[in-house]
């Protein structure tokens, strides 16, 4: 284990993307400092260190500027770790491959949980089921490119796509069942349930990803602070 | 029989570009509106559900959205001039993503061809390169897949032309600073171009023109972090961010003039910012991307249409 007590991840644990960043952390073995924040009371630190979005993930190294935004960081610890467990591969256009990949996840897929979570009506939240579905067609295909017959996006073994994909497995399984759909499933996405399976018992991430109580802890959060949206009169 | 159309649209159009001397984006504007039968009053941007069937054949010949109209950008592409390379690029003039790469091909010195994309009407070539959101720039490399999206093109192209004018930074710290900045750029200052473009209210839109003079002054503070006194974000010499939010600069200027307000050509507020958009404006490999203020008034007329304002 590479000693390093002068990272601090700013975060908390049931955010996707601070996940992201911690399972970075452990797949090249770097200790770090977490330090939990509150997002519903921000700390002085946090808002001093992302003055800009005042958001979490952050990452503080040694005495070097804040960094935010969970890909960025990736691609930091990338740099300065470049020999344990690369994240990225090394072709520029497989990169960029991943790159859009993860843009996607986090612009496109993503923002429907919220979206569902926020829409009121019944026939809202069904169009947005319907895209979350559409959505996970195109990760299924994107799955059987990358992977190539092998257990990971990233090939034999966990790389880029399985840490940005993978972290929100716990929300996808919350979504689920609150809602009562499946987003991954064995009839139209079977390998990507199948590669689910295994980012579960992987054991850099098994620590990583926060159980349903924190979830629901979190998610009561958000409907108090960010309630859903009025129904529109009909 | 759809033969005989298609070559009689080509025609048409190369007419159009000829005697009315109108950019065919605005031909095609021109005579969807006559289509519809639009005066002045007439609703825009939405295909009329009923109409003659003289008047639907008609509207297939001037923009068909069908799987044949690679065509038209074939041929209306030829009429542009253009270099021959491995590298091609599909976009159009009037896209500040699809002029960062132009910038960043140029600064390289990489000749390419350019294929000029009707977004009123995509092409086949566009919907096949980029199927996940069928939007403009996408770069085509030789044989490798497509690769759409700008800042991800900037980083393969400074990935495979790494000591031709380098673009990112070389230090890890740097390079994270930059694509922060990069993503703010993109995610929430201008998005809110187009929020304030369809925001009817005026009261409304005084709240979202101060949101923009609020980020304005965040971009005027990270130059001066980043240039440290230097002439451009990078330093010396035109970088990542001068490209980024660079070709902005038309449609920054466009959007002050139209809504009678500063944004960052303000000596006050932002004089650094302003000092640097002179230093863009005359940059060598910049000076032909930018379009001109008729390019983009064609353009936002079709924004006009196509995504019209919202009720209010």
């Amino acid at each position: 284990m590479a000693k390093n007590s002068e990272i601090k991840l700013i975060g908390t644990a049931a955010s996707p993307f601070v996940n992201r960043v911690q399972f970075v952390l452990h797949l090249k073995s770097i200790e770090y400092e977490f330090i939990d924040e509150n997002l519903a009371s921000k700390s002085e630190l946090l808002l001093k260190s992302n003055p800009v979005y005042k958001k979490v993930p952050v990452l503080i190294h040694a005495n070097k500027p804040p960094i935010p935004e969970s890909l960025i960081i990736i691609e930091y610890l990338d740099e300065i770790y470049p020999d344990i467990h690369p994240i990225l591969p090394s072709d520029p256009s497989v990169r960029a491959d991943n790159r859009f990949w993860a843009n996607f996840i986090d612009t496109k897929f993503f923002p429907l949980f919220e979206e569902l979570r926020r829409t009121p009506e019944k026939e809202g939240k069904e169009a947005i089921k319907k895209q979350l579905i559409e959505g996970s067609k195109l990760l299924e295909e994107a799955f059987v490119k990358f992977s190539n017959g092998k257990d990971y996006f990233g090939g034999d073994d966990v790389g880029y796509l399985d840490i940005v994909l993978g972290c929100f497995l716990g929300w996808t399984k919350f979504v689920e069942k609150h809602n009562e759909f499946k987003i991954i499933d064995e009839v139209r996405t079977p390998k990507l349930l199948e590669w689910t399976k295994r980012i579960w018992s992987h054991e850099a991430l098994m620590d990583a990803i926060p159980r349903n109580e924190t979830l629901m802890d979190f998610y009561m959060m958000l409907q108090i602070n960010r309630p859903p949206r009025k129904a529109t009169s009909s | 029989m759809y033969f005989n159309y298609q070559c009689f649209n080509i025609a048409l159009r190369f007419l159009a570009n000829v005697f009315l001397k109108t950019d065919k984006l605005y031909y095609n504007i021109y005579f969807a509106k006559l289509l519809r039968g639009d005066s002045a009053g007439g609703k825009v941007g939405a295909r009329p559900s009923v109409c003659s069937p003289s008047v639907r054949i008609w509207r297939v010949l001037v923009c068909p959205d069908l799987a044949h109209s690679a065509s038209f950008s074939k041929c209306t592409s030829s009429l542009t001039k253009e270099k021959s390379n491995e590298i091609k690029l599909l976009g159009t003039a009037a896209s500040p993503f699809v002029n960062r790469v132009q910038f960043v091909l140029n600064l390289k010195s990489i000749e390419y061809e350019f294929v000029n994309e009707n977004l009123a009407c995509k092409s086949e070539l566009l919907l096949t390169s980029n199927p996940v959101y069928k939007k403009v720039p996408v770069l085509l490399h030789a044989n490798n897949p497509p690769l759409p999206e700008s800042l991800i093109i900037i980083e393969y192209l400074d990935e495979i032309y790494p000591d031709i004018h380098p673009i990112l930074p070389s230090d890890p710290l740097a390079l994270a600073d930059n694509r922060f900045w990069a993503n703010y750029i993109d995610t929430k200052f201008f998005p809110m171009f187009e929020d304030l473009r369809r925001t009817p209210g005026k009261e409304e839109k005084e709240v979202i023109k101060k949101q923009m003079i609020e980020a304005s002054k965040l971009l005027e503070e990270a130059f001066v972090k980043f240039s440290n006194g230097k002439a451009y974000f990078s330093g010396d010499n035109v970088g990542y961010l001068d490209v980024v939010l660079g070709c902005y600069l038309g449609w920054i200027n466009f959007t002050e003039k139209h809504n009678e307000f500063k944004i960052i050509n303000d000596d006050n507020r932002t004089p650094k910012l302003l000092e640097w958009t002179n230093r863009i404006w005359s940059h060598e490999a910049f000076k032909d991307v930018i379009p001109g203020d008729e390019t983009l008034m064609n353009f936002y007329k079709m924004l006009q249409i196509y995504k019209p304002p919202r009720k209010a």
